[in-house]
């Protein structure tokens, strides 16, 4: 795994751009409701993540960070 | 931003120069996305500490709470008029004035052309997105031929109420602005070069250069009644038509 997405769940507003914009579609949105009553950006499959950072920088709300593992 | 750790680094981290709170904004709504571009490029030229963010009046009006950084609120399309104050007084503070569509281009059209025509060393931001957000989505100057909003319910008839303006191209006609550029949101590429137009614009500022104008053709999902990817989709499809990406001067 080369890296992955980390999403504030609670502060997701459900607008799924992030979805649109992940160029493997590795982003979905939840089964269940966050406290915002809105089902939330959750990643599917991390394995896939290329780390370019486009869900990140996509989110209107700062819900989500990337982060990219060192290698060795 | 490249926060090192142990075993990982952020790619992507929370700027410095953004508040971490939850905004008012609705779902999808580009101003999100602007603020956090506008953050990254403070704290990239490192002027966190000497930025001054004016707001509008439109629903970017509490942009001052979720910038880490000094603010002043200016009233209805006065952004440049206060953002020209504020300046002229502290000469090294890095001032940005931030406005929507009505704001700039309507109630404000006059300090907007003035202080471009002055060639003030400030930095404007405009979001255009095609309608008044926080009012309840009435038709702004840049709405759309045949848009539907809350005051043209038939689709704005351009015989009857005007064009949409360009703002670009009208301060284009002046000789003072040193960079204009439209740029989008509307997808990831586009929102990159967004934000490499904001941190031009910033970076003639601090260069001294004079008057840097970068309009953003933005969403509002809401008012449009679209879902927010639906938005972008529209952005692409309807605005960049009629208002065409790219560089007008960059001296
Ligand atoms: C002097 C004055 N006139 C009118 C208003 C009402 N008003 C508030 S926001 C707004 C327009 C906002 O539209 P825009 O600038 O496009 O910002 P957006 O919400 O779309 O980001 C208007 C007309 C006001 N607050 N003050
Ligand atoms: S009304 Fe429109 S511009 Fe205002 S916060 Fe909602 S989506 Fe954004
Ligand atoms: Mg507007």
């Amino acid at each position: 795994m080369r890296g992955k997405p980390i999403i504030d769940t609670a502060k997701c507003k459900g607008c799924e751009l992030c979805n649109d914009v992940c160029p493997v579609n590795i982003m979905a949105m939840s089964d269940t409701f966050n406290k915002q009553g809105v089902q939330y950006a959750v990643c599917i499959d991390e394995e896939k993540c290329t780390t370019c950072g486009a869900c990140a920088i996509i989110c209107p709300d700062m819900v989500i960070k990337v982060i990219k593992y060192e290698q060795g | 931003m490249e926060t090192k750790t142990k075993d990982f680094k952020y790619v992507y981290d929370k700027p410095e120069a953004l508040v971490d709170k939850v905004t008012h904004y609705c779902p999808g709504c580009g101003h999100g996305i602007v603020h956090k571009l506008l953050a990254e490029v403070i704290d990239e030229l490192g002027v966190r500490e000497k930025a001054i963010i004016v707001a509008p009046v439109g629903c970017s009006v509490l942009i001052y709470d979720y910038m880490n950084f000094d603010g002043c609120e200016a009233s209805h399309g006065r952004a440049p008029a206060v953002a020209t104050g504020l300046k002229r007084v502290n000469p090294d503070s890095i001032v940005v004035a931030y406005q929507g569509d009505g704001d700039l281009l309507a109630i404000g059209t006059g300090e907007a052309i003035h202080a471009a025509n002055r060639g003030e060393n400030i930095t404007t931001i405009f979001i255009n997105n095609a309608i008044y957000g926080m009012t309840g989505g009435q038709m702004a100057p840049t709405t759309m031929e045949k848009q539907i909003t809350a005051t043209t319910p038939y689709g704005r008839d351009p015989m009857d109420v005007g064009f949409p303006i360009r703002g670009c191209e009208l301060l284009n006609t002046l000789e003072r602005p040193v960079f204009i550029e439209r740029c989008s949101i509307y997808d990831f590429k586009n929102t990159l070069k967004t934000k490499k137009a904001i941190k031009k614009g910033i970076k003639n500022q601090i260069e001294g250069r004079g008057y840097s104008f970068i309009e953003v053709l933005s969403t509002c999902p809401t008012n449009w009644g679209m879902k927010p990817q639906e938005a972008a989709n529209w952005v692409k499809d309807t605005m960049v038509p009629y208002y065409p990406l790219g560089n007008f001067r960059d001296n």
